[in-house]
């Protein structure tokens, strides 16, 4: 599964949830729904507005970490 | 404007289904004296002969032919069993109908509860397909195929298994547009 690290990023570069949905352009509620992985798909546009506000690659924000039930 | 006309028409058509089915619940304790009177005109000549006592006399019909309906025979006890079957299952279907529209006028048509209560409607409209057909069959025992044929109960066998496969083929539709919703509201 893809892991979103954004919490990670956004405590490096000491930016409130609040700060970055205003650079960003997106609502408080969908940062949310990204930031507490229960997002289904992420636009590139969004992806690249969230890279360009955290100053961070892709790689930064999203991790992808092997689901336990597959791998048994 | 585009939302208001499909609003507007949902709100016309729930005041059609709430008074479908009011007078569906009101009709089903009747149906045992009906089934036994043979339709309205004994009961229609009874309110206007003008008798003082007459809504006494219709009240005391009502209730006993609830009691004996039941001894009158296969025809009858198969009529009145057909009719309140129908009649429930009807009630269902129209009652899911109007929780369909309610989630409309709210503005969440896409939403998992519609396609449950469209399948639930399914169910009911294949339920009465089926009584119609044990129906047919029963009076094709009786009075024969030709009879059996041409009445209305052999209407409901394709009409009601239609109305069920289209029921049932909305609900699997809402799901899917319901999924699709879900999708791309958690697409950020």
């Amino acid at each position: 599964m893809i892991v979103v690290n954004l919490d990670v990023m956004m405590a490096k570069r000491k930016m409130s949830l609040s700060q970055l949905s205003e650079k960003v352009d997106i609502t408080l509620a969908n940062l949310s729904i990204l930031k507490n992985n229960k997002a289904k798909a992420v636009r590139f546009s969004t992806l690249e507005a969230i890279c360009a506000a955290l100053d961070c690659q892709p790689g930064d924000i999203l991790e992808f970490v092997p689901d336990p039930e597959e791998g048994q | 404007m585009k939302q208001t006309i499909p609003k507007n028409v949902a709100k016309i058509l729930r005041v059609l289904l709430l008074i479908a089915f009011v007078c569906d619940l009101l009709m089903l304790p009747l149906v045992p004296a009906l089934v036994l009177l043979n339709g309205m005109e004994p009961l229609e000549a009874l309110a206007v002969s003008g008798m003082p006592d007459a809504p006494i006399w219709l009240l005391a019909i009502f209730l006993m032919a609830w009691i004996t309906v039941w001894s009158y025979g296969g025809h009858a006890v198969m009529l009145t069993l057909f009719l309140l079957f129908s009649g429930v299952c009807a009630a269902v279907i129209l009652w899911q109908g109007r929780r369909v529209l309610r989630t409309l006028l709210r503005g969440q048509p896409f939403s998992a509860e519609n396609a449950v209560s469209l399948r639930r409607a399914a169910v009911c409209a294949f339920l009465i397909s089926g009584a119609a057909l044990v129906r047919t069959v029963s009076t094709a025992f009786w009075k024969g195929p030709g009879a059996a044929l041409v009445s209305y109960t052999a209407l409901f066998i394709p009409l009601f298994a239609m109305a069920g496969l289209l029921f049932l083929l909305m609900s699997g539709l809402f799901g899917q547009a319901t999924a699709m919703k879900e999708e791309n509201d958690l697409t950020i």
